[in-house]
């Protein structure tokens, strides 16, 4: 596998290359001090880069706008002509993903293009994103727990290319090949690896692997009471103080749920979808399966952990802890799994 | 400390009067619905004592509300509740609006001097300077009474300078950054209506709404989320609070996206007192300002 480094010093030139030919979006700090991914040249400049904390929103909505108008019509001679929305194809790049919003796009791939029906709006976004991570020293929020749900700090799953902070320099590691031909054309910034950098990054990798500094856990064998638990009173409880609003979901780097509908202008538009609104589960019969807010909330501990695993193998949660930060209610999902009974 | 008087006020409510459960915080900050004297040791309150817990007293009153099979009214038990002097100014505006009956709810007062912000590290700014510290409505108070400062609107002030030009892009920055998560409407206290028209994600249908009734069922705000429609969302909620917003701040505290809410709220409060001389919540039995008029209101668009 190739290594290199590259220079704290020249990240800026380095980003602002890569956007001569790409699209590339980079966590920046809003006006109301929220770090979210912006796109370079456009809204954000490379020196107001913020690789130093979780980002409070996920990467999600560059591969999956939360508004996605898909077609629009219009009549001609008495008959309906379908316009296909022009696709984003422009090549990008996310630079300074965290590993666990890296193995959240792996996740979303599976769902949106890696079973039998393929999204073909997904499909375009996704096939000219490249993403470049940089590896957590330890856990970079408290809110975070990775380790827990098969990921890792230093996870290169979802990545094309990932960065460890060595201290003034970021250890560079090439994960794939796409990754590998946007490094080609940085190579001039790029240097080779000292011993005493080789260890950093392994010290990082260690730290990551022992799952050093974690304060918030979630263990296989709480996951596993799910499978007795389903009428259990305890989700009548726990879900008393949900709002049932959609900031657990609309955060969340897996959450993949969306609604389509036609709107004025002649437009069909999808949405993302929450299934904390009443309505996600509202048949056409009138009929709603869920209409208890107690029936929402398990539904997605459940998806999240048992459906999913069931089905596919592996947890819907990358443990990013981001629906732990921003719930109003103050629910916590390690805390919710771990006492259920 | 006031949490010794809170569980011990809990506690004897619980037993004299068979509340049904006591919502407070517990010591992290988190909402607690306390049904045991064991639950109510673990009530406390403290400066990450943020959410405003009113919406839960509604939820836990209208729950047991309703018919039994042979038709009569199900008897409801009172419940409990801790609350802040901004918190008491929503439950005495339900109070007026006879969304809850006084003898349903039995309430706990802490004065208080500021919740903090985690993210921030520092009080809420709705705390910094607060007209409402003491609660309004109460059965017992948990502490003495503290001092209050004169409502700011000096922040409103600097928006009403603007020029239009000016607030139009001040605005549209804040709302073209809503992702219409609905945090603010679910957590606002006086927000109780069983279907919003304004939330397209949660229209009242019941298994007996007729295919034709939902045909024919406006739709003011689409899904789509950009500015047009966030404003809308936003713009439209103002008038429906208006004479009612207690300006508690719950809507600013719970955004995810940190969007400065409480400049609508604020602004509609001060509207609200300067054309109309009505403060919401402001004694028990008020009539609501949507049911009064007086000679001395503006009236210009009549005439």
């Amino acid at each position: 596998m190739s290594k290199y480094i590259l220079k704290k010093e020249k990240v800026v030139d380095a980003l602002n290359a890569l956007g001569n030919a790409n699209a590339v979006y980079i966590p920046v700090k809003n006006k109301r001090g929220l770090v979210e991914y912006k796109e370079l040249g456009r809204d954000a400049a490379a020196a107001d880069a913020k690789f130093d904390c979780r980002p409070d929103v996920p990467p999600k909505a560059i591969l999956f706008p939360q508004t996605q108008v898909l077609f629009t019509f219009k009549k001609v001679d008495g008959k309906i002509e379908v316009v296909p929305t022009e696709p984003d194809d422009r090549e990008k790049i996310i630079f300074g993903v965290r590993p666990c919003d890296a193995i959240a796009i792996a996740v979303m791939d599976k769902v949106f293009i890696g079973g039998k029906f393929v999204d073909t709006y997904y499909k375009a976004r996704r096939e000219r994103t490249a993403v470049i991570s940089i590896a957590c020293d330890g856990p970079a929020d408290s809110t975070c727990f990775c380790p827990s749900t098969g990921g890792s700090p230093a996870a290169t799953e979802g990545s094309d290319v990932l960065l460890y902070d060595v201290g003034d320099s970021y250890y560079v590691e090439v994960v794939s090949d796409k990754g590998r031909k946007i490094l080609e054309s940085l190579s001039a910034s790029l240097e080779t690896p000292s011993p005493e950098q080789e260890k950093r990054k392994d010290e990082i990798v260690r730290k990551a692997e022992a799952a050093e500094g974690f304060t918030r856990s979630i263990t296989a064998e709480s996951i596993s009471k799910l499978d007795s638990s389903f009428d259990s009173k305890y989700w009548d409880d726990v879900s008393r103080r949900c709002l049932s609003c959609g900031a657990c979901t609309y955060y969340c780097p897996t959450c993949h749920c969306f609604d389509i509908n036609d709107e004025p202008g002649r437009k069909r538009v999808r949405t993302w979808d929450s299934c904390q609104f009443s309505n996600f589960t509202m048949h056409t019969s009138s009929h709603n399966p869920r209409t208890a807010k107690a029936q929402r909330l398990r539904n997605r501990y459940y998806h999240k952990f048992k459906y999913s695993k069931d089905n596919t193998g592996r947890y819907l949660c990358v443990g990013c802890g981001r629906c732990i930060a921003l719930c109003p209610a103050g629910l916590d999902i390690t805390k919710v799994i771990s006492e259920v009974k | 400390m006031s949490d010794e008087k809170i569980r011990e006020e809990a506690k004897k409510a619980l037993r004299e009067r068979g509340l049904k459960c006591v919502i407070g915080w517990s010591a992290d900050g988190t909402p607690l619905f306390a049904e045991t004297e064991d639950d109510i040791d673990r009530l406390s309150f403290n400066k990450d004592c943020a959410n405003n817990l009113v919406g839960y007293l509604t939820q836990e009153v209208r729950s047991q509300r309703g018919k039994t099979r042979d038709g009569k009214e199900k008897v409801v038990k009172p419940v409990g509740i801790v609350v802040r002097g901004c918190d008491s100014k929503a439950l005495l505006l339900l109070l007026n609006e006879n969304i809850l009956s006084r003898k349903d709810v039995f309430i706990i007062g802490v004065p208080c001097t500021g919740v903090e912000d985690k993210r921030a590290g520092a009080l809420y700014r709705k705390c910094v300077k607060c007209a409402m510290r003491n609660p309004v409505v109460y059965d017992v108070l948990a502490s003495e009474k503290v001092p209050e400062d004169e409502k700011d609107y000096s922040e409103i002030e600097a928006i009403e300078n603007m020029s239009v030009e000016e607030r139009w892009e001040f605005w549209e920055e804040i709302f073209a950054d809503c992702v219409r998560c609905h945090a603010c409407k679910r957590s606002c206290p006086v927000c109780y209506c069983d279907e919003c028209l304004l939330d397209p994600t949660d229209v009242a249908i019941r298994p007996d709404t007729t295919a034709d009734e939902k045909a024919h069922r406006p739709r003011w705000v689409e899904r789509s989320v950009n500015v047009r429609e966030n404003l809308l969302y936003h713009l439209a909620r103002l008038p429906h609070l208006a004479g009612r917003c207690v300006d508690c701040g719950e809507c600013e505290r719970v955004c995810p996206q940190r969007l400065p809410l409480r400049l609508l709220t604020a602004k509609l409060e001060k509207d609200v007192k300067e054309i109309f001389c009505y403060e919401p919540a402001k004694e028990e039995g008020q009539k609501p300002l949507i049911a009064m008029s007086k000679m001395e209101d503006e009236n210009e668009f009549i005439m």
